[in-house]
């Protein structure tokens, strides 16, 4: 079934660190839904699997007193989205977290899982790069601080160090009054990965970002800037200047869930639909004040 | 490698020795003999494979034995007290909601943990808690039927 991996549980994320130093064929392992299947299909072999679930702050999720939102890396999909939903500004997290997977596998499969794998088509992905969202890496000796827009650098590499681990990520708390929407293609409903997917943000300064999962080597912030109305006064104009922009920025692949022709296309699509539901939600939230 | 581990299955308690890469889904089945649990796909797609793990559902096949380690499972067989079956498994008789009874196991602990924390849930809810599971018989419809009126308090109309 699998190879013969050894199981360990370090007691301190400094003793994961140095174990994971000493051994350079061990692996981090938290939910595993990702580990497990490419163990299963031989396209992985460990020598050991570190579980850092039980570690200090590992599965844990709360707001800190700056009002910023700190997740434990190995926190699971739904506890993220139980925990979020409802809060304002971070709808695209709550959305990108809820459409991974299956029920079953948001019990296990983990935020932090889900970007080491450094997957271009990670649903959370494209939505903790439009919430700016800050990592906690852990090594062996130090510990440092990297925005998740330098995360990415290949598909399935990170700029994590060897024996380095993702221990937290902090999302900074949105100006009011943000919103942000994740939207995903897929050829079913559930249990798929994406084709395209698309997170937008609206600040209430008119500065707009958005992020693409799916359409290039990486997850990308394709574009962060001011528009030239507040987000409860965009014409269709305006959406279809940022549709152009963005769509500049991805470089599609064909493979055996869409081609790139298609990709292409439901980026504007997606696009649109978010600037949408985006305008809706501000101008309820604004009526709502 | 080997562990010596200790866990409740069905509320009883279990001490086994399993090898440090052996699935859950295998200690149950071929150790346990607990063989209501299936195995579809072996990769987290179909659902089969679906047990409570402290009351979440999980799939088995995704599981490592040595993480349950302290906790509970619950498996298909701990639904009845085998004089009664469980007021689901019960519904999913009454309403057709079994052909071939692959998916049945898996679909029956996906709609308990379900019911379990949601007494009266939405057919959104019901579906998304199933959302895990394929069934290649039924088309869904029948499942559905029979999780929310296994839902719904005796009293009240379907
Ligand atoms: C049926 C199925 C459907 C899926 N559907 C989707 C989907 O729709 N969208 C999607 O994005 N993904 C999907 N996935 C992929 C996977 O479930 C997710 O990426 C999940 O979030 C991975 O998290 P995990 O905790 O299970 O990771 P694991 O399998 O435990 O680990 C994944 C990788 O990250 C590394 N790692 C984990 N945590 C850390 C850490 N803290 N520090 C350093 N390295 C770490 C591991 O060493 C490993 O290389 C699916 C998987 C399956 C089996
Ligand atoms: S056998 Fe586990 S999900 Fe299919
Ligand atoms: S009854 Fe046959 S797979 Fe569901």
């Amino acid at each position: 079934m699998f190879n013969k991996f050894d199981y360990v549980v370090p007691t301190s994320w400094a003793d994961a660190c140095s174990f994971m130093a000493s051994h350079p064929t061990a692996m981090i392992y938290a939910g595993g839904t990702d580990i497990l299947v490419r163990c299963r299909e031989g396209r992985l072999l460990p020598s050991h699997l570190v579980d850092i679930k039980g570690l200090p702050g590992a599965t844990a999720i709360a707001q800190a007193e700056d009002g910023s939102i700190v997740i434990g890396a190995a926190t699971p999909l739904n506890a993220i989205e139980r925990f979020l939903k409802g809060k304002a500004g971070y709808e695209a997290l709550v959305q990108a977290a809820h459409v991974v997977g299956s029920w079953q596998i948001r019990n296990r499969a983990s935020v932090g899982g889900n970007i080491c794998n450094a997957s271009p088509a990670a649903d959370t992905a494209p939505a903790l790069l439009v919430l700016e969202a800050t990592l906690r890496l852990v090594g062996p000796s130090d510990e440092r601080i990297l925005p998740v827009g330098e995360f990415f650098l290949a598909p399935g590499k990170t700029a994590l160090l060897p024996g380095e681990i993702l221990r937290s990520i902090v999302l900074p708390a949105p100006a009011e009054p943000t919103v942000s929407i994740y939207l995903k293609a897929a050829r079913t409903k559930a249990v798929d990965l994406a084709q395209v997917g698309v997170a937008l943000l609206m600040l209430p300064d008119k500065n707009v970002r958005v992020a693409l999962g799916a359409v290039a080597p990486v997850p990308l912030l394709a574009w962060s800037g001011r528009q030239s109305a507040p987000p409860a006064n965009w014409t269709t104009e305006e959406t279809e200047r940022l549709v152009s922009v963005v769509e500049q920025m991805v470089a599609p692949i064909t493979d055996l869930r869409a081609t790139a022709d298609y990709r292409r296309h439901m980026v504007g699509v997606l696009l649109r639909r978010a600037v949408g539901q985006a305008t809706l939600l501000h101008q309820e939230r604004g009526e709502g004040r | 490698m080997q562990r010596k581990i200790a866990f409740t299955v069905n509320q009883q308690q279990v001490e086994i020795v399993v090898d440090t890469f052996e699935r859950l889904i295998d200690v149950l089945r071929e150790r346990l003999d607990l063989t209501g649990t299936k195995e579809g796909c072996g990769g987290g797609e179909c659902g089969a494979c679906t047990v409570l793990l402290d009351g979440e559902s999980i799939n088995s096949c995704l599981v490592l034995a040595v993480e349950v380690d302290g906790k509970a499972v619950r498996t298909v067989e701990g639904l009845s007290n085998y004089l009664e079956l469980d007021k689901l498994q019960q519904a999913f008789v009454n309403e057709g909601a079994i052909q071939c009874g692959f998916c049945t196991p898996g679909m029956l602990m996906s709609a308990r943990a379900l019911l379990d924390k949601n007494n009266e849930p939405t057919v959104a809810e019901i579906r998304e808690a199933i959302s895990g599971n394929l069934c290649r018989c039924t088309g869904y419809e029948r499942i559905v039927v029979a999780v929310s009126k296994a839902a719904r308090p005796a009293s009240a109309k379907a």
